[in-house]
């Protein structure tokens, strides 16, 4: 018959190997269970004890921080592969925002789980489980910058229709299209070219497509030019908008970084005005806008920046379809610098297909950036390179980035730091 | 070490861990803080209300110096207390400027507001400095439950690029306890009402201090945990710790506190409910619970980030839709320009309430305006051409009875902000010989 | 193509505006050198507290200024604040400043407290980048150094210290400071080396003459009866600081300046000090006359435009940059 030290003993070794994902001694159970006894002394129950343990494990600095030991810390030089434990950590916060499961914990404890063969399988069960659901909400959210749905505000006077149903609405049709390309492991390109997406009923209204009943979402099938691939989605539409109106040059910007991973120059340090002349309320927004491209400097990142932007003007500041704006019919053709030319949101999807390595490239950095926890250095480009032309080398399929992510060196090794107080701004030599 | 991606929530969860628990009336506490030269005076005050995106300054400028006669447009709200603020000019914060680091005037302006330094551009290893409010709550927070207080009204995430390259952790908070741990503002009015007068309000003595064993032994368990892991680190692991290791120790600071005390302060009104939709009413919230923070010695130091530094916020409140960043690059445009003043006028309006709040509190012979000083400032002055001389501020209250008030003063030009600073540690009891890019205290305020 | 310049020098000015011909000449200088990208002008600051100074500063500078025309889209940036030390001398009427120059600065607060306008220009400059020069007193100088933490961003910021001898005696608790703690190298023209280089007074009538109310043949016009030549220890230590390598002046053997309680300047030797004598050749005279002409005569130019952001061509794409910095 178990006693309550044993009991108490049992869920405290339990909750704290998986709080601190690894083995604990049993030095740290005992001064956990330890409250325990404090408890008792001052006259509460065994529930009020195993409050007070739960509480130190949870503000223990072992389970708030990810440990990760190097033999010497202060040598930047050597390089060497993490514990199986760290790395299953790694594993686990990578595809599921959360901490090692049982079989992880495990499979890190036994010493096997660097072993090529068991890490792929172990992505892949994390992958096929629903927790993997995290990677797209964290990813994608911070990626496309869904999270930002949260805080617009488009103004409701422009925008009837805005409200938290449509906001939902829009912002679970992107994650599930996401998630969708990432567990049927789809190629990269059909984010930008998906003939599908996914509707519930108001949403289907919003995007005047019949025949969808219902506040569940489900796959449908897309018949027309107008909506196919995350470009064309009122997620995306809305957070690259102001709130009373659409803006080519934010949307042009939001392609460049997050899409073509080539993000424009800051605006020169005195902000270019555009011309004190009122191009007012006379012509429309597109041709206010070419006033940034008559001046040389400006059209340098403009003349790309707004173009792109002008190809999704046909959605209004919500993701809305529109063939006029106001007065002003939409015009959305373009020519990038380069020469290539389109006439239609369509087209210009088609025109950024041309620049698939770009892409592929700008996500798999962003990848790699929210695997590994921090920036990328330029030590990481062969890694990058290396990724991409494996990636290349079977079209892309979208899951392929993150088992060569995993399998990446920077992912399963780590060094110490530099001692060293360099100053961040470089010096130009002063003597003559 | 890797940090966890919410590592900054938890902190914030830690320092809520602490006990909030009130400290008595003003009054009985005195003695406890008198000195040897008993004057029976309140203790002084300091706070910033801070504003974004700079000021329409032809309706903010007032034009003359001197006594302070006809209020410029958007001071005008300010009428009934003129007596009582002054309107500072010329006061720059070179640290805003650009100084080879290139665009992000945002970023840099409210990051070096009141740490008077240029922070690093980055958007992954923040690095800014102290700001000087969290020098003085180390000084003076010894006889409050709170070395200071952070509010503010606009809900932004902490992480990201904000303005070209620096952090957004550079425009949403205005307070740093150290150099790369900014202290967000809480925005959510229950929230901050449970931390000031107690969600465990309804404790009894006896199961606070029974709670407070428990905690006790549960930093004490944490803190040897965090010893033994700082053993053998590198620099930047090394320093997560020690910032762990400081938030212990000010729990255990307040909980030293708690121990000493017993009654709990009825601050007068209903625990509200959640973030209220109006713009004006949040602003009330916050500081009605500010002023009862400072009314009974819960806090001496404040600060109030009224919305965040670059935001977009539009304020139908009043009739406008734009985003508030957008309008203020105008380009000249009459009609935005009044929009900008518009919002100008509508923040000073909120700021003028607060001041009619606190000088209705008796202190002694004077008031609580009286005897704090509370700063209504812009981290940039044009916020077209994003200048940061000559900053729109104004300084409310005496600061004890001090400062000579009811005056525009136009110091010379390229007067660090910085010297203001310094006059005001020195009011607060903390005299400090330097502070940022200051050079010397602030002359002309003091009555002579 | 010319092997690569280095990128225009950032001057810093710190004169006595007004009080001489030269301090004033000087300036023309800088503004000649200026337009021709060959240096910038950091910033501006005057030793003499006199607020009529400041006046004179102003209206040069806005004449200099005339020529830039409203930037990009209309913007027009802000002219900068001038600095000049506080002090309110009863000053010696002199026949420059008793002229009325036309100036928006009203006030003292209209201008900058001048050692916090030289920290703050310097703290914009790339190290190394920066030059300094003084003509007249090192009352603003001794000022900076007071200031918290300026040594190591004076020794980082400023290649020399450029001094004219003319009216550096005027304070002499000043002068010793500098010459004792100032961290970078020091060069001083003495007030002999300013007689044999004077600015030829001739060229006022011609050189200057595009434009009936030019400030500098103004100043110059007022400050002595016409014809004179001025003397020019400020403009020789403008020329050095700007162009030290194009021949015109040597200097002497190194060593270390101290200055007698009656003002006399001396050097005494030492291997490896920090501090030179300016010395003319008298060979270079007529070359350096005719470019103190050029330059102080030259045309207000409007600052060049703005380099294009050095990533973005028209044709080719940017490759893609490693993220996070």
């Amino acid at each position: 018959m178990k006693t309550d030290a044993t009991c108490a003993q049992t869920i405290i070794s339990r909750l704290a190997r998986r709080a601190y994902r690894r083995p604990v001694s049993a030095a740290e159970v005992a001064s956990v269970v330890k409250l325990l006894a404090l408890a008792k002394a001052n006259g509460d129950g065994p529930e009020q004890g195993i409050q007070v343990a739960i509480q130190a494990i949870l503000v223990s600095p072992n389970f708030l921080y990810r440990v990760e030991r190097d033999p010497d810390p202060k040598d930047a030089a050597r390089i060497h592969r993490v514990t199986d434990l760290e790395l299953a950590a790694r594993l686990s916060y990578f595809l599921w925002s959360s901490l090692p499961d049982e079989e992880l914990l495990n499979s890190a404890e036994k010493g096997h789980l660097h072993e090529p063969a068991v890490l792929d399988a172990q992505v892949k069960r994390m992958l096929q489980d629903k927790r993997s659901a995290a990677l797209v909400d964290n990813f994608a959210g911070q990626w496309l910058e869904l999270r930002n749905l949260d805080s617009v505000k488009p103004d409701p006077d422009k925008f009837l229709v805005w409200g938290p149903q449509l906001k939902n609405a829009m912002q679970t049709e992107t994650r599930m299209f996401v998630e969708y390309i990432m567990r049927e492991n789809r190629p990269l390109s059909e984010l930008l070219t998906a003939r599908y997406t996914f509707l519930n009923e108001r949403l289907a209204q919003f995007y005047d497509i019949p025949g969808v009943t219902g506040p569940e979402f489900r796959k449908v099938d897309l018949t027309t030019d107008q909506r196919g691939g995350i470009l064309t989605q009122a997620s995306v539409l809305t957070v690259s908008s102001y709130p009373t109106r659409t803006s080519p040059t934010i949307r042009g910007k939001y392609i460049l970084n997050n899409i073509l991973g080539t993000p424009p120059p800051p605006p020169p340090p005195d902000v270019p005005a555009l011309d004190a002349s009122k191009v007012g309320s006379e012509v429309s927004l597109r041709k206010q806008l070419e006033e940034h491209r008559n001046n040389a400097v400006c059209a340098s990142c403009h003349s790309r920046m707004d173009v792109l932007g002008f190809g999704l003007e046909n959605y209004n500041g919500i993701g809305r379809w529109r063939a006029v704006d106001g007065r002003f019919p939409i015009d959305s053709a373009g020519t990038l610098p380069g020469g290539k030319t389109f006439a239609s949101p369509a087209e210009m999807k088609t025109v950024l297909l041309g620049n698939m390595p770009e892409i592929a490239r700008c996500v798999s950095e962003k990848m790699m950036i929210y695997a590994l926890g921090r920036g990328l250095q330029p030590f990481d480009r062969p890694v990058v390179n290396q990724i991409n032309a494996d990636w290349k080398a079977q079209d892309y399929p979208f899951q392929t980035l993150i088992y060569e992510v995993v399998r990446s060196l920077p992912f399963q090794e780590r060094r110490g730091e530099t001692v060293s107080s360099k100053s961040i701004k470089a010096k130009e030599t002063a003597l003559r | 070490m890797i940090v966890t991606r919410k590592a900054l929530a938890r902190r914030t969860f830690l320092r809520g861990a602490g006990a909030a628990v009130a400290l008595p009336f003003l009054d009985s506490m005195v003695p406890a803080l008198a000195t040897a030269a008993t004057t029976l005076k309140p203790p002084v005050r300091m706070a910033f209300v801070y504003v974004p995106n700079g000021v329409d300054l032809r309706n903010w400028s007032l034009g003359y110096e001197g006594n302070l006669d006809k209020m410029s447009r958007i001071l005008q709200p300010l009428e009934p207390y003129k007596r009582d603020i002054n309107v500072l000019g010329n006061l720059t914060h070179n640290a805003g400027r650009a100084l080879l680091d290139g665009p992000g005037d945002h970023g840099r302006c409210s990051a070096s507001y009141l740490t008077g330094i240029q922070p690093r551009k980055t958007m992954s290893n923040i690095k800014a400095g102290v700001s000087f409010d969290q020098i003085v709550g180390k000084h003076v927070g010894a006889g409050t439950s709170f070395n200071s207080l952070e509010v503010g009204l606009e809900d932004a995430r902490q992480a990201g690029d904000c303005d070209s390259g620096y952090s957004c952790a550079y425009t949403n908070n205005l307070a740093w306890r150290a150099e790369s741990q900014p202290l967000p503002p809480t925005l959510n009015p229950r929230a901050l009402f449970e931390r000031l007068f107690g969600e465990d309000a309804a404790m009894t003595p006896e199961a606070r201090r029974s709670r407070n064993l428990y905690r006790r032994s549960v930093l004490d368990l944490v803190s040897d945990d965090a010893k033994r892991l700082a053993q053998d680190l590198g620099p930047t692991d090394q320093r997560k710790l020690d910032e762990y290791l400081s938030s212990i120790r000010e729990i255990e600071l307040q909980l030293a506190r708690a121990d000493k005390d017993s009654i709990r302060i009825d601050p007068g009104f209903d625990k509200p409910y959640g973030i209220p939709a109006d713009f004006a009413e949040h602003f009330s919230l916050m500081t009605n619970m500010l002023t009862v923070a400072f009314q009974s010695n819960l806090t001496r130091v404040a600060t109030f980030l009224v919305t965040r530094e670059g935001t977009s916020r539009a304020y139908r409140e009043i009739g406008i839709p734009d985003g508030h960043h957008p309008l203020t690059h105008h380009r000249g445009q009459e009609e935005l320009m009044e929009k900008v003043s518009r919002i100008n006028v509508y923040h000073v309006q909120q700021f003028a309430g607060w001041l009619g709040k606190l000088k209705a509190i008796q202190e002694g012979d004077s008031n609580l305006l009286d005897n704090s000083m509370i700063v209504y400032g812009a981290g940039l002055a044009d916020g077209n051409k994003h200048s940061h001389e000559d900053l729109p501020t104004v300084m409310a209250g005496r600061g004890g009875g001090h400062f000579q008030t009811g005056r525009s003063i136009v110091y010379r030009k390229e007067t660090p902000m910085c010297n203001m600073f310094l006059t005001m540690m020195d009011r607060m009891g903390v005299p400090t010989e330097h502070f940022g890019d200051s050079s010397g205290p602030l002359e002309g305020l003091d009555l002579s | 193509m010319q092997a690569a310049e280095k990128p225009p020098v950032g001057l810093v000015y710190d004169a006595n505006l007004g009080q001489t011909i030269d301090s004033v000449l000087a300036l023309a200088l800088l503004h000649g050198f200026a337009g021709k990208q060959q240096c910038r002008i950091a910033s501006l600051t005057i030793n003499y507290p006199d607020l009529r100074a400041a006046h004179l500063c102003d209206a040069v500078e806005r004449f200099y200024a005339s020529a830039t025309g409203p930037g990009l889209g209309g913007f027009v940036p802000a002219a900068a604040p001038i600095g000049i030390a506080e002090g309110h001398k009863a000053a010696p009427d002199l026949p420059i400043l008793a002229k009325p120059w036309e100036s928006k600065i009203k006030k003292w607060n209209d201008t900058a407290i001048p050692e916090l306008l030289i920290r703050n220009a310097l703290m914009a400059q790339y190290d190394g980048d920066a030059v300094m020069v003084l003509s007249g007193p090192a009352t603003n100088l001794a000022s900076l150094l007071k200031l918290t933490d300026i040594l190591p961003l004076l020794s980082a910021k400023v290649r020399v210290l450029v001094i004219s001898g003319v009216g550096f005696n005027a304070d002499i608790p000043a002068a010793r400071r500098v010459l004792a703690e100032w961290p970078t190298p020091i060069v001083c023209c003495s007030p002999e080396i300013g007689e044999q280089l004077p600015f030829p007074g001739a060229s006022i009538d011609s050189a200057f003459s595009y434009n009936a109310a030019h400030p500098i043949a103004a100043a110059y016009r007022a400050a002595h009866e016409m014809p004179y030549d001025a003397p020019g220890a400020a403009m020789a230590a403008m020329l050095y600081a700007i162009r030290p390598n194009d021949g015109y002046f040597t200097t002497s053997e190194p060593g270390a300046f101290s200055i007698s309680s009656d003002g006399a300047v001396q050097l005494q030797a030492l291997a490896g000090g920090p501090h030179r004598w300016l010395k003319a050749d008298p060979a270079q005279r007529e070359r350096i006359s005719k470019i103190y002409v050029e330059m102080a005569s030259a045309k207000p130019v409007a600052p060049p435009p703005r380099r294009l952001p050095p990533q973005l061509q028209q044709e080719q794409k940017p490759p893609a940059k490693p993220v996070g910095r």
